[in-house]
C-alpha cells in the first residue's frame, strides 16, 4: 500500500476501479470477482518461480487499479495453459483463460508489441491465410517477425537439425493444405470480433 | 426418527417426554452418531460422552421411546400422516439380551478393520461398538465372520445369545410424521490428490485425529504418526479440506476451524514441545467462538497462516510432509516441512434415501428442514454445524412434528 | 461405434504418427471414424490470447457445426484440441447468451450448431465405451517385461476433470500400459506440465520442464515413454535432442503416443508409424515386432 506523506495526516487511498471494471467486462472477465484470494494458484503453477506476480497477486492488483503493475508483469506470459490451478481453484475459476483474456487486452490495448507475442501472431496468421497450422509456417513466420529477413534465416540455421530431422521422419509439411470454407472461416472469426466491438 | 446422532436423540426424547410414540433407526450398531467418536467438545473441551448420557438417561426413563440399531432406512414414501418407511435390518447374529461380558470376543478366531477408528485399528469379528457404547451389546461383523462352520462364540456364550443363522430382513413401518436426522460423513479425502488425501500415511483427517486423541482410541489418547508410530515434532493443520470448494463441497462446514483450534489445544497439552501450525482461508469463529479462538491463539502457540495450500508432497524416505503454501500477507510461497498433516475434511451429508423430495437438496446434498408436512430433517443433514446448534434443530424438528401430529389427532 | 473424428493441426504435421495409429487401433476395437470434413484449426491455447477467448470458442465451434449434421460424438486426441473444442462445446450447452451470438457469428459463415454433440477424448473414450477387457482381448503380442512410462501430460485429464480420471492422480493411462502386457513404471512426474507451449514461443525455456520429466523416467527405469498429447510428445522428443547437445546430456529415451504402443501390442506395428521417431524406439521394441 502506498504511504502518503504529509504530517500525519491520513489521506484516503484512491483506487481506480475503471480499470477493474474493464476487466470484469472481458470474456468470463467477471469470474474475478469470485476469487477471494487463497493463493491455490499461486503455488499450484509449474512456472511460478519465473512470475512476477502468482496469479492471486494479479487478480489483487487488478482490483486495485494498478494497471501498469498488472501489464508489465510477465505473468499472464509464462502461463503454460497446463490448467493445474483452474482443477484446484476452490472458486471454479477458469484462471488459464482469463491469462488469455488479459494477453488479448495487453495486445489490444497496450502500445507496446509484447516480445511474447510475435508467436500468436504468427499463429493467427496461419490460421487466417490457410485454416489450419503447420508448424514449419508458423515458425518461419514468427522468427520473421522477431528478427526480420537475417533474424529469420539466422534462426532456421540455428534450428536447422530438428527441422531436418522431422523433414527426414516426414513430420514437417512445408506448405499445409488451405482449408475449402476459409472464406466462411474468416467471416465467422470478423463477426465473432466485430461482436466485440473490435475488428482487426 | 431416522439416526440416532446427537439430533435424532434430542428429537426423539423431546418428542417422547411431550408424550408421543417415537421408534428411533439407527444404522449403525450403536446410539450416538458421531459425537460418539468425538475426543473433546469445543468451546468447553469437556468429554461429549456426559451429554450423550443424559440423554440416555432420559430416553430410558421413557416407555414411549423404542429404537432399533443395525437398522438402515432406504426409503420413505406415502405422505401426511401415513407415511411408510423401508428399513434394512442388518444381522448382528446377537440377541437383546446379550449383557456385553465379552467372552465372544475372547474365543473370535476372526478380525475387521475397526471402522469406528477408521480402521486404524482391528477388532474381532466378534466386537464391542466402542467403549461406551449404548446399547452396551456385542455385534458379530457378518463380512469377517467365518459363519456357523466356526460357532466358537455360540458354544462361549453364557447367555445364549449368539444366532449365526439370523438373517437380513427388511421392515415396512408406518408413521405419522418421519424425521430424517441422518447427519453427515467426513468427506473423501482421497479425492483431494493434491494433498494426498488416502495416499500419505501421515496425512490424516481430523476425525482420526480425534479418534487417536481419545483415550479409549486406537493408540489410548496417544498422538502417533501412522507410518512409524512415533510422536510427531511438528503437525500442520490444513483447513478446508474439501469445503468452500466448488470442485468438493461448496458450503463453509463451519465446525473445523473451531476443530483445528480444539485439536491444537489438546495436541499441545500430550505434545508440549510440537510446532503447531494452521493454514487457512479465514477462521471461522462466529460470536463467542470468537474468544475461544483467542485463548487458543495465546495458550497454544500455533503458527496461523493465511493462505491455502496448494499441494502436499512426501518424502518417501522419511514420511515428512512438505506444505507448499502462499502467505497471504507477504505473498510469499512457503515451503514448510512436518512431520504430522491434519486435514480439516469437510462435512458432506449423509447418503440421501429414496423418497427424499429432489427439490429439497441444495448443491452439496443438504436438505431443507421441512421435506414436506409431516416430514422435516435436523441436524447435519440440514446443513454442517456443531453440537449445539444440532441439538436446537433436533428440537425445533420434535416441534414441528408433534404439532402437525397433534393437529390432526393423530399420536398420543 | 461409430465416431465423428477431429484430428487437429499437429496430426498432419508432427503428430502424424498418432493420426496413423489411432486410427488403426480404433479400428481394431470396434471404434469407426469418421473425419470431420473441412475441419479447421482449433485455436489451441494460443489464438484466445491473440484474438479473445469468444472469437476462439466461436472458430473451434466452426468444427462442431461441421459435425453436427451427424450426430456423433466428436472424438478428440489432441490435448490442446480437446480443452478448446469441449470448453466451446459446454459454453454452447451452458451458456445461452453464449449460445446465441455464436450462432449469430456462425450463421455469418452459412453455419449452425446447437450444441447438441458431446467431445470426447480418446482416452475417456477407450475408458469408459471400450473398458479395458476388450482391450486386454485384443493384444495379440503382450509387451511383456517392457517397462513403460505412463506420462499423462497436464491437459489430457484436466481439461474436463474427473471425466474419466482423477485430475491430480491419473490411474488410467497405467492400466491401459498393464491391460498391454506391460509394466508401468511408478511415475510421479505423470502430470507435471512439461512446458509445451511455452516451448512453441522461445524454445529454450522448457528445458528444465523436459529435463526433470525425463529424469523421472529414466530413473524409474522405463524403456520408453508414451503420452496422449502431441505437445507433450513433440517437446519431450525435440528437446531431449536438445538437451543432448546443448547441456551435455545423453537421453536416449523415445516417446511415443499410448496409440502407437497398441498397435505393436495388437500385432499392428507397421501401423503404427515407429519409422516418424526421431529417438528410435526400435531397440525397446525389438522383441515385439513381427
Ligand atoms: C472432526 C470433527 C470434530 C467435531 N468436534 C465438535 C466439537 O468439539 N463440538 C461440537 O459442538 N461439534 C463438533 N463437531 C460437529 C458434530 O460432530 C456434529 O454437530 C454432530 O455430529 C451432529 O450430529 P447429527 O445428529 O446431526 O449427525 P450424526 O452424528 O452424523 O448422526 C447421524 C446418525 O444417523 C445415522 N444414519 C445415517 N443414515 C441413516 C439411515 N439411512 N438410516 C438410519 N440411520 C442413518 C448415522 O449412522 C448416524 O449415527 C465436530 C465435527 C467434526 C468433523
Ligand atoms: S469452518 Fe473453517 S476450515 Fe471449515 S470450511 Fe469453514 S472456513 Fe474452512
Amino acid at each position: 500500500m502506498k504511504t502518503l506523506k504529509g504530517a500525519g495526516a491520513a489521506q484516503p487511498l484512491l483506487y481506480d476501479c475503471g480499470f477493474a471494471r474493464e476487466i470484469y467486462a472481458l470474456e468470463g472477465g467477471a469470474q474475478l470477482k469470485r476469487c477471494m484470494q487463497c493463493g491455490v494458484c499461486a503455488v499450484s503453477c509449474p512456472s511460478r518461480q519465473e512470475m512476477d506476480y502468482t496469479p492471486r497477486r494479479l487478480f489483487s492488483l487488478i482490483r486495485a487499479g494498478r494497471k501498469e503493475e498488472v501489464l508489465d508483469a510477465n505473468t499472464i506470459w509464462v502461463c503454460t495453459s497446463c490448467c493445474t490451478c483452474r482443477v484446484r481453484c476452490p472458486r471454479g475459476i477458469d484462471i488459464l483463460g482469463l491469462m488469455h483474456e488479459l494477453q488479448f487486452y495487453y495486445l489490444r490495448s497496450w502500445f507496446k508489441v509484447h516480445s511474447r507475442a510475435s508467436f500468436q501472431q504468427a499463429f493467427w496468421q496461419e490460421l487466417r491465410e490457410r485454416g489450419r497450422i503447420g508448424e514449419a509456417g508458423v515458425m518461419l513466420r514468427c522468427w520473421l517477425k522477431e528478427g526480420g529477413l537475417t533474424g529469420a534465416v539466422l534462426k532456421s540455421l540455428e534450428m536447422k537439425g530438428t527441422g531436418l530431422r522431422l523433414l527426414r521422419r516426414g513430420r514437417l509439411r512445408l506448405i499445409p493444405p488451405k482449408i475449402e470454407g476459409l472464406t466462411g472461416l474468416n467471416k465467422i472469426i470478423d463477426k465473432a470480433l466485430a461482436q466485440q466491438g473490435y475488428a482487426e | 426418527m431416522v439416526g440416532g446422532g446427537i439430533s435424532g436423540l434430542t428429537a426423539a426424547v423431546e418428542a417422547a417426554e411431550a408424550g408421543f410414540d417415537v421408534l428411533l433407526l439407527e444404522k449403525k450398531p450403536g446410539l450416538g452418531g458421531r459425537v460418539a467418536q468425538l475426543n473433546l467438545y469445543f468451546p468447553k473441551l469437556c468429554s461429549p460422552n456426559c451429554g450423550l448420557e443424559i440423554i440416555f438417561k432420559r430416553l430410558a426413563a421413557n416407555s414411549r421411546f423404542r429404537f432399533l440399531t443395525s437398522a438402515e432406512v432406504i426409503a420413505v414414501s406415502g405422505g401426511e400422516g401415513s407415511f411408510e418407511v423401508v428399513v434394512n435390518l442388518k444381522p448382528t447374529f446377537v440377541k437383546e439380551n446379550c449383557t456385553g461380558c465379552g467372552r465372544c470376543a475372547e474365543v473370535c478366531p476372526a478380525e475387521r478393520p475397526n471402522a469406528f477408528n477408521f480402521g486404524f485399528d482391528r477388532t474381532k469379528a466378534a466386537y464391542l461398538p466402542h467403549r461406551l457404547a449404548f446399547p452396551y451389546r456385542y455385534v458379530i461383523d457378518g463380512e469377517a465372520c467365518r459363519g456357523p462352520s466356526c460357532a466358537r462364540c455360540t458354544a462361549a456364550c453364557p447367555y445364549g445369545a449368539i444366532d449365526l443363522e439370523m438373517e437380513a430382513r427388511t421392515l415396512i413401518l408406518k408413521a405419522g410424521s418421519v424425521i430424517w436426522a441422518a447427519g453427515w460423513e467426513p468427506y473423501d479425502t482421497a479425492r483431494l490428490g493434491n494433498y494426498g488425501g488416502g495416499r500419505y500415511p501421515n496425512v490424516i483427517t481430523n476425525m482420526v485425529l480425534e479418534r487417536m486423541a481419545s483415550p479409549g482410541g486406537p493408540t489410548s489418547g496417544k498422538i502417533l504418526r501412522p507410518s512409524d508410530r512415533r510422536e510427531p515434532a511438528s503437525i500442520a493443520f490444513v483447513q478446508c479440506a474439501g469445503s468452500r470448494d466448488e470442485n468438493h463441497l461448496r458450503t463453509c462446514s463451519g465446525v473445523c476451524c473451531l476443530v483445528s483450534l480444539k485439536q491444537a489445544a489438546y495436541v499441545r497439552e500430550c505434545c508440549p514441545e510440537a510446532r503447531l501450525a494452521m493454514f487457512y482461508i479465514d477462521i471461522r469463529a462466529r460470536g463467542f467462538y470468537e474468544d475461544f479462538y483467542a485463548r487458543v491463539r495465546e495458550g497454544t502457540g500455533i503458527e496461523l497462516t493465511k493462505g491455502k495450500p496448494g499441494e502436499i508432497r512426501e518424502d518417501p524416505a522419511t514420511g515428512n510432509l512438505l506444505v507448499l503454501v502462499e502467505n497471504q500477507l507477504n505473498g510469499r510461497v512457503l515451503e514448510e516441512n512436518f512431520e504430522l498433516v491434519v486435514l480439516a475434511a469437510g462435512m458432506a451429508p449423509s447418503a440421501l434415501c429414496a423418497g427424499l423430495p429432489a427439490s429439497a437438496r441444495d448443491r452439496d446434498g443438504f436438505v431443507s428442514p421441512v421435506l414436506a408436512p409431516g416430514f422435516y430433517a435436523a441436524g447435519c443433514a440440514t446443513r454442517p454445524m456443531e453440537v449445539a446448534p444440532a441439538v436446537r434443530s433436533g428440537a425445533a424438528a420434535a416441534l414441528r412434528a408433534v404439532q402437525w401430529l397433534g393437529r390432526r389427532g393423530h399420536g398420543r | 461405434m461409430r465416431y465423428s473424428f477431429y484430428p487437429g493441426c499437429s496430426m498432419e504435421g508432427t503428430a502424424v504418427a498418432y493420426c496413423k495409429s489411432l486410427v488403426a487401433a480404433a479400428w481394431a476395437l470396434g471404434l469407426y471414424l469418421e473425419v470431420i470434413p473441412d475441419w479447421n484449426c482449433c485455436g489451441a491455447t494460443v489464438a484466445p490470447g491473440l484474438a479473445g477467448s469468444y472469437t476462439s470458442r466461436v472458430l473451434a465451434a466452426r468444427n462442431l457445426a461441421l459435425a453436427a449434421s451427424r450426430g456423433l460424438d466428436v472424438l478428440v486426441g489432441c490435448s490442446a484440441c480437446y480443452l478448446a473444442l469441449s470448453g466451446a462445446n459446454r459454453r454452447f450447452q451452458e451458456d445461452a447468451l453464449f449460445r446465441i451470438r455464436a450462432k449469430e457469428a456462425l450463421a455469418e459463415g452459412g453455419l449452425r450448431y446447437d450444441g447438441n454433440l458431446r467431445v470426447r477424448q480418446v482416452l475417456e473414450v477407450i475408458a469408459h465405451d471400450v473398458g479395458l477387457d476388450k482391450v486386454r482381448e485384443r493384444v495379440r503380442q503382450p509387451l511383456t517385461g517392457l517397462y513403460v512410462a505412463g506420462y499423462v501430460g497436464c491437459q489430457t485429464v484436466r481439461a474436463v476433470p474427473w471425466s474419466f480420471d482423477d485430475p491430480e492422480k491419473p490411474q488410467f493411462l497405467e492400466k491401459l500400459i498393464e491391460a498391454l502386457g506391460a509394466v508401468a513404471v511408478p511415475f510421479p512426474a505423470k502430470v507435471h506440465c512439461c512446458g509445451g507451449s511455452r516451448a512453441a514461443a522461445a524454445p529454450g525455456e522448457a528445458l528444465g520442464y523436459v529435463k526433470n520429466i525425463l529424469e523421472a523416467a529414466e530413473s524409474a527405469g522405463a524403456a520408453l515413454v508414451i503420452t496422449p498429447c502431441p505437445m507433450c510428445q513433440f517437446n519431450l522428443e525435440v528437446n531431449q535432442l536438445r538437451i543432448n547437445q546443448t547441456c551435455g546430456g545423453s537421453f536416449n529415451l523415445p516417446v511415443l503416443f499410448f496409440t502407437q504402443l497398441i498397435c505393436v501390442a495388437f500385432g499392428l506395428a507397421p501401423a503404427a508409424g515407429l519409422k516418424h521417431c526421431l529417438v528410435p524406439p526400435y531397440r525397446a521394441l525389438s522383441r515385439f515386432r513381427p
